[in-house]
C-alpha cells in the first residue's frame, strides 16, 4: 500500500487533479477548491496544468508545472533548479511568472511547481501577424533590450547552483557530448564543429544567461511582454549567446529580414541592448552564436528523434523533428557561406 | 533513400501508428477509409524493404568526396563525419562547405523543398 511518503506519480488527469487539490490546500490554505482545471499541450518533457485556485469570493489562476518525462544526457535543468531559479529572476524583478511552491515528495505529483498563471499570447507567428499586436511589436525590442540587461545583471554568484552544468563549462562541448551520445552522424554537423571551434570568439564576461531567449518563450498581450518562460537551458555564459540565440533565423518564423525574433532587425537589438545599459555589443559574437543556434537546435531535433528510437515516447511530431534537422543544416553552412544573413 | 532518421521505414511505421490509434475512435466510412490507408501504408513498406536500397545522386556525392568505391551506402555519412572531425579536410574548408552545401540541399528537397524556395528570398 502507497503512503503519503512514496506516492508514485500518476498520468490520469482525475487522480492528478485530486492530489493538485490536496498539495494546494496543504500549502496555500484548508478551505481552497481547484476548479475549471485545463491541460496545456505544451511541452516535450513536462505536463503543464492551468486550474483556478477558488477561496470563497476569491480566485487565483495557478499554473502546475510537472516533469514527466527525463531523457538520458538531458540538456535541460533539474526542475528544483528552474524553480530556484524563478525566484531568482522573480527577486530581481524580471518579468516571469510568479513562483508560488514546489511539490514534494508525499504529493504525487513528481518533480515539479507551482507558479502563477500570466495572460497573454505565445504563438510566434500570431504575435508577429495579428493586428491585435502592433502597438506591443513596437515596444517589442526595448522591453527585451531592457530584459536581457536585467538577467545579465544578476550576480552569477547568486546561481552557484548552475556551476555544474555542461553548458556553463563549454556551450560547445556540450553540444557535442549529446552529439555523440544520440549517435547519429550528420558530416554538415561536424563541418559545423569544426567551423565553430576554429572560429570561437573570445570569452567575454560570464553572466546569468537565459538560454532559450526566443519569440514563442514570452508570454505577450496587447501592451507588449509580460512575462519569460522556459528556464530549462539557463547557465553562466557569454551574454551575447542570448543575442544570438535570439537572431537564430528558425526563431524569425519567415521574417527573414527582421533578425531578432522576426520583430526587429539585428543593429535595433544591438542598439537597444546598449541603450539598455547592457554591454558594448560585439557583433561577430552574435553571429557565432546564430550559427551556433541552428546548430543547437539541429541537436535538439536529433534528441526528440534518438528519444522516438530508442525511448518510450513516440509521436508523429518527434519523427517529423528528426527529418527537420536538414533544414537546420542548410541554415547553418548557408549562413557559414554568407549566402543567409 | 535518406540516411537521416527516422528512416523511411520507420517514417511509415511511425504513420501507421498513429492511424490504428485513431481508427479505433472512427467509426463508418471514416473507419473504413483508415483501415484502407492502413493496407496502403503496409504494401508501401513491403515494397520499399523487398527492393534492394538505391545508391542517389547523393551518396555518389558523398562516395567522390571521400574517394572510397568500397564503402556500403550506410556507411557514408559515418566515415564523412569522422573524417571531418579528424582534420582530414581542414585544409580545403571552402570546398568542403560547398560539397556539403550540396548534400544538405539535396536532403532538403527531401524533407521540405519549399524551404529552398523561401530562403532564396532571403
Amino acid at each position: 500500500m502507497n503512503t503519503m511518503s512514496d506516492l508514485e506519480p500518476s498520468d490520469d488527469l482525475a487522480e492528478i487533479v485530486r492530489r493538485l487539490q490536496v498539495t494546494v490546500r496543504a500549502h496555500l490554505g484548508n478551505n481552497i477548491d481547484v476548479e475549471n482545471v485545463s491541460v496545456a499541450t505544451l511541452g516535450g518533457s513536462s505536463r503543464t496544468i492551468i486550474f483556478d485556485a477558488v477561496q470563497a469570493e476569491n480566485s487565483r489562476r495557478l499554473v502546475s508545472r510537472q516533469e514527466t518525462y527525463t531523457l538520458d544526457q538531458s540538456p535541460f535543468l533539474a526542475p528544483e533548479k528552474q524553480y530556484k531559479l524563478l525566484q531568482l529572476t522573480y527577486k530581481y524583478g524580471v518579468p516571469v511568472p510568479e513562483p508560488i511552491f514546489e511539490f514534494g515528495d508525499g504529493d504525487g505529483l513528481g518533480r515539479g511547481h507551482i507558479m502563477a498563471h500570466v495572460n497573454g499570447e505565445t504563438l510566434p507567428k500570431k504575435l508577429l501577424h495579428d493586428p491585435r499586436f502592433a502597438a506591443a511589436r513596437e515596444v517589442f525590442i526595448d522591453q527585451v533590450a531592457k530584459i536581457l540587461v536585467q538577467i545579465h545583471s544578476i550576480d552569477p554568484a547568486e546561481a552557484r547552483f548552475l556551476d555544474d552544468s555542461l553548458d556553463t563549462h563549454d556551450p560547445l562541448g556540450a553540444q557535442l557530448a549529446r552529439y555523440d551520445y544520440y549517435d547519429e552522424p550528420h558530416p554538415a554537423l561536424d563541418y559545423a564543429f569544426r567551423w565553430l571551434e576554429q572560429n570561437r570568439p573570445d570569452a567575454t564576461q560570464a553572466c546569468l544567461v537565459h538560454g532559450d531567449f526566443r519569440n514563442g518563450n514570452m508570454i505577450i498581450d496587447e501592451q507588449g511582454i509580460n512575462a519569460l518562460l522556459d528556464w530549462e537551458c539557463a547557465h553562466i555564459g557569454d551574454p551575447m549567446s542570448d543575442l544570438g540565440w535570439l537572431c537564430t533565423r528558425s526563431w524569425r518564423f519567415g521574417n527573414n529580414q527582421l533578425h531578432a525574433g522576426g520583430f526587429a532587425t539585428r543593429q535595433a537589438l544591438f542598439d537597444a541592448y546598449e541603450r539598455a545599459g547592457g554591454c558594448p555589443v560585439d557583433a561577430r559574437a552574435v553571429q557565432w552564436w546564430e550559427i551556433f543556434g541552428s546548430l543547437r537546435w539541429a541537436m535538439l531535433n536529433i534528441m526528440q528523434v534518438h528519444g522516438h528510437l530508442h525511448g518510450t515516447r513516440r509521436t508523429p511530431a518527434f519523427a517529423a523533428c528528426g527529418r527537420n534537422t536538414s533544414l537546420l543544416e542548410y541554415d547553418l553552412l548557408m549562413t557559414i557561406a554568407g549566402r543567409l544573413d | 533513400m535518406a540516411h537521416d532518421q527516422p528512416d523511411i521505414g520507420e517514417l511509415i511505421h511511425t504513420v501507421q501508428e498513429f492511424l490504428s490509434q485513431l481508427t479505433k475512435k472512427l467509426d463508418g466510412q471514416d473507419r473504413y477509409y483508415a483501415l484502407c490507408s492502413s493496407y496502403l501504408l503496409e504494401i508501401v513498406q513491403r515494397e520499399l524493404t523487398q527492393w534492394a536500397p538505391v545508391e542517389t545522386d547523393d551518396d555518389k556525392r558523398l562516395r567522390s568526396i571521400l574517394t572510397d568505391n568500397e564503402l556500403p551506402r550506410s556507411e557514408l555519412p559515418r566515415a564523412l563525419s569522422e573524417a571531418i572531425r579528424e582534420g582530414q579536410f581542414d585544409d580545403q574548408m571552402d570546398a568542403m562547405l560547398a560539397h556539403l552545401i550540396d548534400h544538405v540541399t539535396s536532403k532538403v528537397e527531401v524533407t521540405k523543398p519549399s524551404y529552398l524556395v523561401d530562403t532564396q528570398d532571403n
